[in-house]
């Protein structure tokens, strides 16, 4: 599991006993965040919503600038940014238009699960993909028949030999219709309920 | 992988919201994150480290302006009258609305309070 505890502690915060102020490079990257905001995302956002338009270029931009996939490790490309530093940029980005911003963050949440459980080599290929090309994840859990509740969990993953067979639908997946890959959630024991859920990395291009 | 319908949303709509659907997909075990049966324990500490995030997208910094374009525009139009079919559907009034209209701030204490429970959780 990742490092917890402060990772930025530096002179600015041990000075005092207990210092609430960001560091120089948090501010810098809050700036950066504010400015993406006010002229690439606030001027567009009432057209865009208004449209249901897919904000590409913005997505573009976005990871250009390093504003995506900021919780990504440094071992695998990414800035390794700590999670507040990530609620810095997407405070910002949400004052621009909380939508757009959702799909920017979005591959936060699909890549959490990835972070704290995938294989070395699952880490690598697919944090790999998202540092180098502007592509999308998603976090699939919720259903149809489910909501939240994922104690009502249709999908179902049987094991066979070395494979796993997932079969079922996800409902309001964010950036569903454009992700790359997806972190989904299945049954693989359902007579246990919550206890038999598991989760799995599935690529776009597997049929 | 099949992408069965994108949702048309009273807000948010420059996110795209899909309902994805898997047929019998196979994949190889090696894309099984973690151990069997332990998907929902993985699933809560992901929640544990995004939605921070989320918090921080709904609460703007004290030190902006308030309102969206978005919402500045629907007041402009409440004031000049009801919308002309010319501009776009009309949508109901959400209560996200009224909420923003009286002015939500956030004041330093209050950003105090949510560094130090990031801090506490070991965010920082």
């Amino acid at each position: 599991l990742p490092e917890r505890g402060l990772r930025r502690a530096g002179d600015e915060r041990s000075k005092t006993m207990f210092g609430f102020s960001l560091t120089d490079e948090q501010k810098s990257i809050r700036e950066m965040a504010h400015e993406f905001a006010e002229n690439e995302i606030r001027r567009v956002a009432w057209e865009y919503d208004r449209d249901a338009t897919w904000p590409e270029q913005i997505i573009l931009q976005a990871h250009e600038l390093g504003l995506m996939n900021t919780h990504i490790p440094e071992q695998y490309g990414g800035p390794g940014l700590s999670a507040l530093d990530g609620c810095l940029i997407e405070e910002e980005l949400a004052w621009g238009c909380s939508g757009i911003a959702t799909t920017l963050g979005a591959n936060g949440l699909a890549g959490v699960p990835v972070l704290l459980a995938g294989s070395e080599d699952v880490k690598r290929e697919y944090f790999g993909e998202l540092v180098e090309a502007p592509k999308l994840a998603s976090f699939c859990l919720t259903e149809p028949d489910a909501g939240s509740d994922v104690s009502g969990m249709r999908t179902r993953a049987v094991r066979e030999g070395d494979r796993y067979v997932i079969t079922g639908s996800k409902s309001f997946i964010t950036n569903g219709g454009y992700a790359d890959w997806f972190t989904v959630y299945a049954e693989t024991d359902p007579e246990a309920g919550h206890p038999g859920i598991s989760a799995f990395l599935v690529p776009r291009t597997i049929r | 992988v099949i992408v069965d319908k994108h949702e048309d949303k009273l807000g948010q709509r420059a996110s795209n919201t899909a309902t994805i659907t898997f047929n019998d997909i196979e994949v190889d075990a090696k894309y099984l994150l973690g151990e069997e049966n332990h998907g929902l324990k993985i699933a809560m500490m992901t929640l544990d480290r995004t939605r921070p995030g989320v918090a921080a997208m709904r609460e703007p910094r004290s030190d902006h302006e308030h309102s969206t374009p978005d919402q500045a525009r629907k007041r402009e139009q409440l004031a000049a009258g009801p919308l002309s079919a010319s501009e776009g559907p009309q949508r109901p009034a959400l209560k996200r609305d009224r909420v923003d209209q009286s002015g939500t701030t956030s004041t330093p204490f209050q950003n105090a309070i949510r560094f130090l429970i990031l801090w506490i959780h070991g965010y920082g």
